[in-house]
């Protein structure tokens, strides 16, 4: 934890922040889930799919659509389309209008405040260190990832996370570099509380948006406390909101976010709707997860 | 490359960045001589499935021509 300290010795200045940090963490609507929420969102600037014949070959007017293609594609059929994507999954959202009051409150959060914060952190600090801290705070996952690979019945993994989580601490100083996977080649699997649960046959329950963590499920809710649990940072305190956690916790948010600024912005506008674009995002996200 | 049926098939691929990395999987369908890329499936989330959800909400609560029309809007705005 030497390096934790240090990180926490230089931005002592974030404790005199230390409510507005806490906001910073939450602004991480798609940073507060690390890995999870952003990369959908990095994807989807990078392709144009005509939506006009999409939606055409959806419900709509399949017949019209069979007969007569509407571009040198040529139709895909509601068949072919089926047998591609097994039965869409749903999630019940019966406290929509909180949800959506929620994604509202997130989204200005983001505008107004981690955004600005992470793009000033990254034009002054270099790629390269923003890479070292985000394998820091990934190595300082390692214990939910070890223990619930082991959950899952994946022993096999959590044996590869726990070496992960060796090497990276000791040859990798402290986690800043991601030293299994750079001179090992030796990757791990993801895996959290709420996949646990999944596996277990544990439903999502329904849709839930919570203020600066982003969506989730009361299945997710109760495994997001189960991984805080596993989190060494939780116990750099006896505190339940201590500026040193909190402020390592504000720290990965913008750190994480640096890497994804545009991301958000672009899902944002592809969306017909963005609130049940991200809603459907969070669904489809989390049910192939557990299928890996 | 995974086989999803006779005809479709999926090529899986990988973008890797210093903030970490991200399975990008594109979605093939044969037509004729050629492989045309029909769904892009980013971290388990299908582009079209994404879609085909927010439609299905808006033609849920609303006419069809509600929904040619915030496409219209959508489209021009662009």
């Amino acid at each position: 934890m030497k390096s934790g300290r240090a990180i926490c010795g230089r931005r002592s200045a974030l404790r005199v922040l230390c409510l507005t940090t806490l906001l910073v963490l939450a602004a991480g609507f798609p940073a507060a889930n690390g890995q999870e929420a952003i990369p959908d969102a990095a994807t989807y600037p990078q392709i144009s799919v005509p939506i006009p014949s999409l939606a055409q070959e959806s419900e709509s007017r399949p017949t019209a659509a069979a007969t007569t293609p509407s571009d040198d594609y040529g139709n895909v059929t509601q068949e072919e389309a089926e047998a591609a994507s097994e039965k869409k999954a749903s999630i019940a959202d019966p406290i929509e209008p909180w949800n959506r009051a929620m994604y509202h409150f997130n989204d200005k959060m983001y505008f107004w405040l981690l955004k600005p914060v992470a793009r000033v952190y990254k034009y002054a600090v270099p790629e390269d260190f923003r890479g070292l801290f985000s394998n820091f705070y990934e190595n300082l996952k390692a214990p939910i990832r070890i223990v619930n690979n082991m959950l899952q019945g994946k022993p096999g993994y959590a044996g590869k996370e726990l070496a992960r989580l060796l090497i990276n601490s000791t040859i990798g100083v402290g986690g800043l570099r991601d030293c299994a996977k750079e001179c090992f080649g030796l990757s791990g699997r993801p895996a959290d509380f709420g996949q646990t649960l999944g596996e277990y046959g544990v439903g999502f329950g329904f849709y839930i948006v919570w203020p600066i963590l982003g969506p989730s499920s009361p299945r997710d809710t109760v495994g997001f406390v189960g991984d805080w649990l596993l989190k060494p940072t939780t116990y750099l305190s006896s505190n339940w909101f201590d500026p040193v956690t909190v402020g390592l916790y504000a720290h990965e948010a913008v750190n994480t976010t640096s890497f994804h600024l545009g991301d958000y912005e672009a899902i944002k506008a592809a969306a017909v709707d963005p609130y049940v674009a991200i809603r459907d995002g969070y669904l489809q996200h989390r049910t192939e997860q557990l299928k890996q | 490359m995974t086989e999803l049926s006779s005809g479709t098939a999926e090529v899986q691929s990988v973008v890797i960045t210093k903030g970490g990395q991200m399975p990008i999987n594109y979605r093939v369908i044969r037509k004729k001589n050629d492989w045309r890329v029909y769904d892009v499936v980013i971290e388990g989330v299908s582009l079209v499935g994404n879609y085909r959800t927010q439609f299905r909400e808006i033609l849920g609560n609303n006419p069809p021509e509600k929904l040619l029309e915030t496409l219209r809007t959508k489209a021009g705005a662009k």
